[in-house]
């Protein structure tokens, strides 16, 4: 299992798909406190002669800005960075001429999902970090366990996200396929996401974690609001790792 | 056991019966059996597209058979099971590719890692084999940039530095020059007794050069299995060329016709290549010596056409084409 894993680290290095993914959130973690914090000096250079002023930000905003812009664009890059991870490799015979080794099938695909999932967990940790502090040194402290939580939220929800990806990369034969179809279930739960907010269904829908960022940092959300959004998410995690497993188990390469 | 210790287990290294594959309505295989003895070198022939690639990906159960049973190392192959065998066995795709971004080396450690070779003794095994296989240079460069070329014989490294039990190679000298060609021809040769080589190709001369044993498929049917030697025999041109005073060609020529075995006579400046009707060669050259030396004829040279493989080759997949069929 180690071996694989370094080989995924390496070759994901090295082709910057990881790093792209780690330069954009780290782009937004340097870039949100600071846009926050000189606003209305930026407005002022675009708007001349025009008054406008801001409220002054708070590190809430500031914080909520960087989560945002990483569910959004860092998961926009994320699907690129992932949805060859197996597809492209089951295209070229690279699956094949590992599975011909004594590499189980199982350890092949577990290799890959470690890999993905520790860049996720640990570039939105990092990052998420690296904004706190920059936001703390530029306005304010955000409030700790609370932005912990908004974080958690995005961890499972780009977890999700990853592992839809993931599968469709194991199932479908190009990247491509796998890319372009987690891209649009991703807009299409966006949209989804708008039309039942409100309703009862909200808890069993993962785009909610997201829909929580918010008031989890404001502290208008109780931390128990996300214990449903978070446990479905996790089970569709599981089951759709588990179904791809059992069906990439006995595909023909 | 350790794979030396494997290597002198008597029996079959694969052993293959009722293997049949559909893709869609295209039937790739069917009914195919063959078996390959242990410690032998055996080819695995057949135009492209004979279902060669297909068998070799049920044995190391890449792909799913339909039907038949297949046994490698003695361990019966079920799909979607690990087997114990891959520990044993190392394959050579016919168009080797690696993990994107390694170099050269990494990919060997990676093998060796896998293969679970002590560090030690596959970093001496690997610098062996990046020096024979002249890529010593190229090493710590990334397999991307290798030519095609450069990755065969990357592929054939990362297959011997396995010393496997079982060698499955598919097409291995298809991207090599002539001297790479001869390299890994020598290094077959050299493992003869001591492993087991599968390996398909088309070009037959080298099949011809090093395996003792080939199956010969053609539209996912075998059409034979044989000793070498067996086969070369069997499906011998039996073809004579005789060598006689070019003053007495024509009528040598017509003395030979008269001969009740003879299929052919052609001749190509004062040779005649004489063919016989199928295994009527050694009735046909008994007679036809004496017949021309009674009619007067010098001959210089009577001695029978070697066949090769390649020759043996077509004339089975001649015989096995279906009535009808043409070329």
């Amino acid at each position: 299992m180690k071996i694989l894993l370094e080989k995924e680290l390496k070759a994901n290095w090295r082709s910057f798909r990881y790093p792209a993914f780690l330069l954009v959130i780290l782009f937004f973690a340097l870039l949100n406190p600071l846009m926050l914090k000189h606003m209305n000096e930026i407005l002022g250079y675009f708007a001349v002669g025009v008054e406008i002023t801001m409220p002054e930000p708070t590190p809430q905003d500031a914080f909520f800005s960087f989560l945002y812009d990483v569910s959004q664009i860092g998961i926009f890059v994320l699907i690129f960075a992932a949805m060859g991870c197996i597809a492209r490799e089951k295209e070229t015979g690279v699956t094949g001429w590992l599975l011909s080794k004594p590499i189980s099938r199982r350890q092949y695909l577990l290799a890959k999902l470690l890999s993905l999932y520790g860049l996720i967990l640990f570039g939105i940790a990092g990052s998420g970090t690296i904004a706190y502090l920059y936001t703390t040194s530029l306005i304010a402290q955000p409030p700790l366990v609370e932005s912990v939580l908004a974080t958690i939220n995005l961890v499972v929800f780009t977890l999700f996200i990853a592992s839809i990806t993931f599968s469709l990369s194991a199932l479908l034969k190009t990247p491509l396929q796998a890319g372009g179809i987690t891209l649009l279930i991703f807009f299409l739960s966006g949209i989804l996401n708008m039309l039942i907010t409100n309703s009862a269904f909200a808890d069993f829908f993962p785009n909610t974690l997201l829909t929580l960022m918010k008031p989890l940092l404001d502290g208008t959300a109780a931390a128990s609001a996300s214990t449903m959004p978070i446990a479905v998410t996790v089970t569709l995690i599981f089951v759709l790792i588990l179904l791809s497993g059992i069906r990439f188990a006995k595909m023909e390469l | 056991m350790p794979a030396g210790e494997r290597n002198k287990i008597r029996g079959y290294a694969i052993e293959v019966s009722g293997l049949s594959k559909s893709f869609g309505s295209q039937a790739a295989l069917s009914e195919v059996h063959f078996r390959v003895q242990r410690g032998s070198v055996h080819g695995f022939l057949g135009p492209n597209g004979a279902g060669k690639t297909t068998a070799i990906k049920i044995i190391l159960g890449l792909i799913a058979a339909d039907s038949g049973q297949v046994k490698v190392l003695g361990e019966p192959l079920i799909f979607g099971r690990r087997h114990n065998y891959l520990q044993y066995l190392n394959y050579l795709p016919q168009d080797p590719v690696f993990p994107e971004g390694l170099t050269g080396k990494e990919v060997l450690f990676l093998v060796a890692d896998v293969y679970r070779i002590d560090r030690h003794k596959s970093r001496l095994r690997m610098d062996r084999l990046l020096e024979h296989f002249d890529l010593q240079a190229a090493a710590n460069r990334r397999v991307g940039v290798y030519s095609r070329g450069m990755q065969q014989r990357l592929g054939l490294a990362a297959v011997l530095l396995t010393e496997p039990e079982l060698l499955i190679l598919d097409e291995p000298v298809s991207a090599l020059d002539p001297d790479g060609r001869r390299k890994v021809l020598d290094i077959i040769n050299r493992l003869k007794g001591r492993a087991t080589v599968f390996f398909s190709s088309h070009i037959l001369a080298d099949v011809e050069r090093v395996c003792d044993h080939v199956t010969i498929i053609n539209s996912g049917r075998k059409l034979l299995d044989a000793e070498t030697s067996d086969l070369l025999a069997r499906y011998a041109i039996e073809q004579y060329i005789i060598t006689v005073n070019p003053e007495h060609l024509n009528r040598a020529a017509g003395l030979i016709r008269q001969n009740r075995h003879v299929r052919q006579v052609n001749s190509h400046f004062n040779q005649l290549f004489v063919a016989s009707e199928p295994g009527q060669s050694s009735a046909m050259a008994e007679k036809l010596l004496a017949d021309l030396v009674r009619g007067g004829i010098t001959v210089t040279e009577f001695m029978p056409n070697r066949t090769n493989l390649e020759a043996a080759f077509f004339r089975v997949v001649e015989e096995h084409r279906p009535a009808g069929q043409t070329k």
